[in-house]
């Protein structure tokens, strides 16, 4: 596992070190049982419900980070967003909302992710599918497909009329320009094109697939619109619902 | 003379018209077991709890948003302001400033409410002159974060207000359901809907004159629709039916 040596905080949330493996938000682990709502937005719930979850850990799961606490500090309204109107209905607090208010996969949170020191514990295991496993709807389609041992995953991903192709190791080191590219690159649902939407897509799949799904190697092409997170956590869900998971010792 | 338009038709799978949600959610009322019926006009000195049938698209709301008048006098001189021009431009100036307008989201094409949901609004109502004022009136939708100050704040930049007036009409109403009464409702839209959904009325409604706490808000169908279907039917007496049997009070 990797964690990190000293409390980092971002927009919306503070970072701390943990000793176990395994990210939980708010208190609750970031896994595919928690997941309530995967459409325009990822929530999971637990003891408390955490809203946009997908920001905080693309940007976890970008740095290679796979242990953590994360909190929500926020402490003010926002009403002009949904989630922060839902809490307010329901009697929690904006710190529940722990994605980035203008759209972003936490630039703040990485920089400081890339400043900290790194503590990786050895031996690991990592996780791949053993046959492709795919997922479409009327807004588009998803295959992650096995790769070998330690490879990472990489991402071939169409948004519209654009494409990108990259290579991430959620369990490892990554390129600090592709990081700083992804995470300040604006969600689809207020992207001002189609380029910057698809580069905004990888963290996305980086939440849902490597750190909710606990995927570490894989092959990914998608075809994204319309509510895609539809697509990536319930591509991970059938993969662990056919029984098509497996561990292997790194 | 033609027949004035119906406020509602019906045919074996669909209500349609002005009221089709109104009567959607009246048959719905209508196919569970509740205690009592409220309708057209609730006894407001029933005890509770209530659960209230609006059109919310599957979301419960314990938040009705409230409204309010506002109206801005601008400077106006008869002897030196007599150009329309100057006027106009002295309103355009305020009518921009009284647009929707945030920071980060695209509230101008937001014809959804996903963000305006939450956010004061103003509508223009009259702009009236007269031999010594011009004064600019709007309605007001309020939110929580609506304040005399934070209106007052949206005009103090521009140099040709001298007075800002705003008057609350009908307050934010944020019920306090019990535990009890919320879990019965999540419960429910958990067992129906896979998962809960809180979303705000983006006007006040009979749920704001419910007198207490105790209430709650949920329902099928877009608050804009002009059709209640088969499916907002069913569902809706799911949720309905669901929550009462939650509550206890269903046989």
């Amino acid at each position: 596992m990797r964690t990190i040596a000293n409390p980092v905080a971002g927009t919306e949330v503070r970072v701390k070190p943990v000793e176990d493996p395994g990210i939980t938000v708010n208190g609750v682990p970031a896994t595919l049982d928690a997941v309530s709502k995967a459409d325009v937005r990822v929530d999971i719930v637990g003891e408390t419900r955490s809203f946009v979850v997908e920001h905080a850990l693309g940007a976890l799961g970008l740095c290679g980070i796979t242990a953590a606490d994360v909190t929500g500090i926020r402490s003010e309204w926002d009403f002009a967003r949904p989630e922060h109107r839902f809490c307010y209905s329901a009697e929690m607090g904006p710190r529940n909302v722990v994605g980035h208010p203008e759209g972003l996969p936490n630039p703040a949170l990485a920089e400081a992710l890339g400043n900290v020191e790194v503590l990786a514990t050895e031996p690991t295991t990592r996780a791949t599918v053993t046959e492709p496993v795919s997922l479409s709807n009327d807004h588009g389609s998803i295959t992650i497909a096995p790769r070998e041992l330690g490879a990472g995953i990489r991402f071939s991903v169409r948004y519209g009329d654009s494409t990108f192709e990259c290579e991430v190791d959620p369990a490892g080191e990554n390129d600090p320009d592709l990081i700083e590219s992804v995470t300040t690159s604006t969600t689809p649902y207020l992207s001002p094109s189609e380029e910057e939407a698809v580069v905004h897509s990888i963290a996305d799949l980086v939440s849902d697939i490597a750190v909710i799904g606990g995927f570490d190697d894989l092959a990914v092409d998608a075809d994204l619109g319309g509510e895609y997170h539809t697509l990536t956590v319930g591509v991970a869900r059938a993969a662990r619902d056919r029984d098509l998971t497996v561990e292997r010792q790194a | 003379m033609d027949d004035p338009e119906p406020a509602v038709e019906h045919t074996e799978e669909v209500y349609s018209g002005k009221s089709a949600t109104d009567f959607g959610l009246l048959a719905v009322a209508l196919e569970s077991d509740a205690v009592a019926l409220h309708y057209p006009n609730p006894d407001l000195t029933a005890a509770g709890p209530w659960l209230v049938l609006e059109p919310l698209s599957g979301y419960i709301s314990t938040i009705h948003t409230g409204t309010g008048r506002l109206s801005v006098a601008l400077a106006y001189d008869r002897l030196s302001d007599h150009h329309l021009e100057t006027i106009a431009e002295r309103v355009n100036a305020l009518l921009a400033t009284a647009r929707p307008n945030h920071d980060q989201y695209p509230v101008a094409e937001d014809a959804q409410g996903v963000f305006r949901t939450g956010m004061t609004e103003l509508t223009p109502t009259a702009i009236t002159i007269t031999e010594d004022s011009v004064t600019a009136s709007f309605d007001v939708s309020t939110t929580p974060a609506t304040s005399d100050a934070v209106i007052a704040t949206a005009f103090e930049d521009i140099d040709s207000v001298v007075n800002v007036e705003y008057q609350s009409v009908i307050g934010i109403e944020r019920a306090a359901p019990s535990e009890h009464l919320r879990s019965a409702v999540e419960d429910a839209h958990h067992h129906v809907l896979d998962d809960v959904g809180y979303e705000w009325f983006p006007r006040p409604t009979v749920f704001s004159l419910i007198p207490g706490g105790e209430k709650i808000a949920f329902g099928t169908a877009a608050r804009t629709a002009d059709e209640f279907d088969a499916e907002a039917y069913t569902t809706g007496v799911e949720l309905l039916t669901a929550s009462l049997s939650n509550l206890g009070e269903h046989e």
